[in-house]
């Protein structure tokens, strides 16, 4: 985006075709101008297949507009609020007259800016249910004592750090509400590219064009990430990617590729950047047309290769064309296109992948630069998760336990020996408090086997558990290689004697081990026991879950109502179900009845 | 002075008005969506496509086509 100026993102906007792209509903409340940060969010938004409508509160309004709702501006139907809370705006004593501010006084200015910041909150929270996104204060750039600031009593670069610091902490209180750190936008930027005193002064608006774009940015990495669209596996290309020169021409000891020396060290530092992403959860495969053998000594034998065969999750290392290549790394990993992610230095490559499969992000990097290599995978946050979980910080273990797995199939003839020698437990439990977060992600994140394809926040899960009317209910597996955690959510709304099953999702790490049917069958056979005469499911059709289309039917449950966008099924109790308990070594259900009347 | 193709371009996305419409004569008097806002959105826009920084005065002065046209010559 940084290439196009603002007038060529426009004029791309304006000739997009957005129709069939869902809405993303925010709000802003502000004391500053940002309006002509709109261009960026729009294409930004568009970049996620969404179509943005922004609304904006008043000038300077952000408390009165919390409390009071502003009239439309604050509603259930809203994705997300936004609020730049600028403290130069509602402070100037603290930015700008500090010097002659007594210690009572900074005192007094702090808890009006925290009161203001929990006052908005609170008023937030009383309209709307969406996510907010806090964007921080500004440290001052020419702090008021100068280089002797940090000598004062009240150091005013400790002040506002300080006041940042409580604002995270009131946010924390509150579920689904962020905190935006605009300083590290302003890093970034550099602090004089960052603002223009002149549209402050003329029109409130502080930010100049970088500074705007940064600032979207930031904002939308959180998007990103709370409306699962974060990439989830990096492929990457070998030759002049991850060291320098062509291991098969140069031979292991010829190849650029060191800890301390250039050029060596640029792609030392790169492989360290990606082992960081590994760190998080992220898979790392290999698709490099390369000899096989070459790319693994590389892996074995270099004494500076940062990244070993164990992180590596699928690799095609063959002469085929490079398209056909990561759509096998997608099938083997059961990932969707657009969640992966290529990087290679070839144009022709990287303008192949591009054409052949638009959906994967593919990052051109220059080898005539490769100091720059870990900058340009850093800076767009692509992988970015607000909420990690313990199971993405062991996700890349559990791929490899998948990939014993698999090879285990082989040995067997037929899939029912083969599933009941995996020794499975099926673990069905209530949601309980501290997995609200990793429940949350999973309706996030799961696009393919997912009936309904529901996006929950942390809050609208914590809100689900309070109610008497909503069963959430998880399962985990355990086999004989490990633990795959929580892998499957059923959401079930009880109104009388009818339950409606508004979420029932796996990941597509356990699909066709038979939970899929099981762990439905006894979430049923949960329900029935609180004089439940009727189960409703829901399939509401996406690009990416047909393979769900008949799930309802092949269960057992007839078509009610086939029309519009959510197909209805009926299941009556007790129905004939299915039983494939047999599958699993054990299943252990531990669910509390008081959950419901 | 006559007008210049590009300043109306600009002029037209930012405003939203169709490129015809313009004259010398425009102005935030003639043009209704030509109102604070848009002007700041057009300041930028001028400054980023033709690569230059106007002073304060010059952005005071920014009051219809022509002084644009002026600004930038």
């Amino acid at each position: 985006m940084s290439d196009l100026t603002l007038l060529e993102i426009q004029k791309a906007m304006e000739e997009a075709n957005t129709k069939e792209y869902p809405y993303l509903r925010v709000s802003v409340l502000r004391n500053i101008t940002v309006e002509p940060m709109e261009s960026f969010a729009q294409y930004l938004a568009h970049s996620l297949g969404f179509r943005i409508q922004i609304q904006y509160g008043n000038y300077d309004n952000i408390i009165q507009e919390a409390l009071s709702g502003g009239e439309g501006l604050l509603d259930q139907d809203l994705d997300f609020v936004q609020v730049f809370f600028n403290l130069e705006v509602f402070s100037r004593r603290l930015i700008r007259e500090f010097s002659g501010m007594s210690g009572v006084e900074i005192e007094g200015e702090s808890d009006r800016v925290k009161e203001y910041v929990s006052g908005t909150l609170e008023g937030i929270r009383r309209h709307t249910d969406a996510i907010i996104l806090w964007n921080g204060l500004e440290c001052p750039d020419y702090p008021a004592f100068g280089i002797a600031d940090y000598r004062q009593e009240n150091s005013q670069l400790d002040i506002v750090t300080e006041l940042n610091r409580s604002i995270r902490q009131i946010l924390g209180g509150h579920d689904g509400a962020y905190f935006v750190d605009l300083n590290m936008c302003k890093a970034r930027v550099g602090i004089k590219s960052f603002y223009d005193e002149r549209y402050q002064h003329i029109a409130k608006n502080p930010y100049t064009r970088e500074g705007m774009e940064e600032i979207a940015k930031e904002n939308f990495k959180y998007v990103r990430s709370l409306k699962g669209k974060s990439k989830k596996c990096l492929i990457l290309d070998c030759d002049n990617t991850l060291w320098g020169g062509i291991v098969g021409e140069d031979g292991l000891g010829g190849i650029r590729l060191d800890s301390e020396e250039y050029p060596g060290s640029a792609y030392y530092k790169f492989q360290q950047v990606i082992l960081n992403l590994f760190d998080c959860g992220i898979l790392l495969a290999l698709c490099s047309k390369n000899n096989e053998q070459d790319v693994w000594e590389v892996f074995k034998e270099h004494r500076d290769m940062v990244l070993r065969e164990e992180h590596i999750v699928a690799s095609q290392i063959n002469w085929n064309d490079k398209a056909s290549n990561i759509v096998k790394i997608a099938e083997e990993l059961d990932l969707p296109l657009d969640s992966m992610v290529y990087v290679d230095d070839s144009p022709f490559e990287v303008q192949l992948i591009r054409e052949i499969l638009p959906d994967v992000h593919v990052l051109h990097l220059p080898d005539s630069e490769p100091s720059s290599y870990a900058n340009i995978l850093s800076a767009l946050g692509l992988f970015d998760t607000i909420s990690l979980s313990r199971e993405d910080m062991t996700r890349s273990k559990m791929y490899q336990q998948e990939s014993n797995r698999k090879k285990e199939k082989k040995e067997f003839s037929d899939l029912e020996s083969f599933l009941k020698s995996l020794k499975m437990t099926l673990e069905i439990r209530n949601a309980r408090e501290f997995e609200i977060p990793r429940i949350a992600q999973l309706t996030q994140k799961t696009n393919q086997f997912n009936l309904t394809s529901r996006r929950y926040s942390e809050a609208n899960i914590k809100s689900m558990l309070g109610s008497q009317k909503f069963q959430v209910l998880h399962a985990r597996l355990i086999d004989k290689f490990g633990d795959s955690g929580i892998i499957g959510v059923c959401i079930m709304l009880c109104d009388e004697d009818v339950a409606t099953i508004d979420t029932y999702l796996l990941s597509c790490r356990v699909l066709g081990r038979q939970v899929e049917e099981t762990f439905l069958t006894k979430c049923i056979g949960h329900v029935k026991d609180f004089d439940i005469k009727k189960i409703v499911g829901e399939y509401i059709p996406t690009r990416k879950n047909v393979q769900v289309e008949n799930f309802y039917s092949n269960f057992g449950f007839k078509i009610n109502d086939d029309r519009g966008e959510c197909r209805r099924y009926e299941l009556k109790l007790p129905g004939n179900i299915s039983n494939s308990d047999d599958y699993f070594m054990s299943i252990d259900m531990s669910i509390e009845a008081d959950g419901m009347e | 002075m006559k007008l210049d193709e590009k300043v109306v371009e600009i002029l037209s996305h930012v405003l939203k008005v169709p490129q015809g419409e313009f004259s010398m004569e425009s102005s935030p008097y003639t043009v209704e969506s030509w109102d604070s806002l848009n002007q700041i959105k057009l300041i930028m826009a001028l400054e980023e496509e033709y690569g230059v920084r106007f002073s304060d005065s010059q952005i005071q002065n920014i009051t219809d086509v022509k002084s644009i046209l002026q600004a930038l010559r």
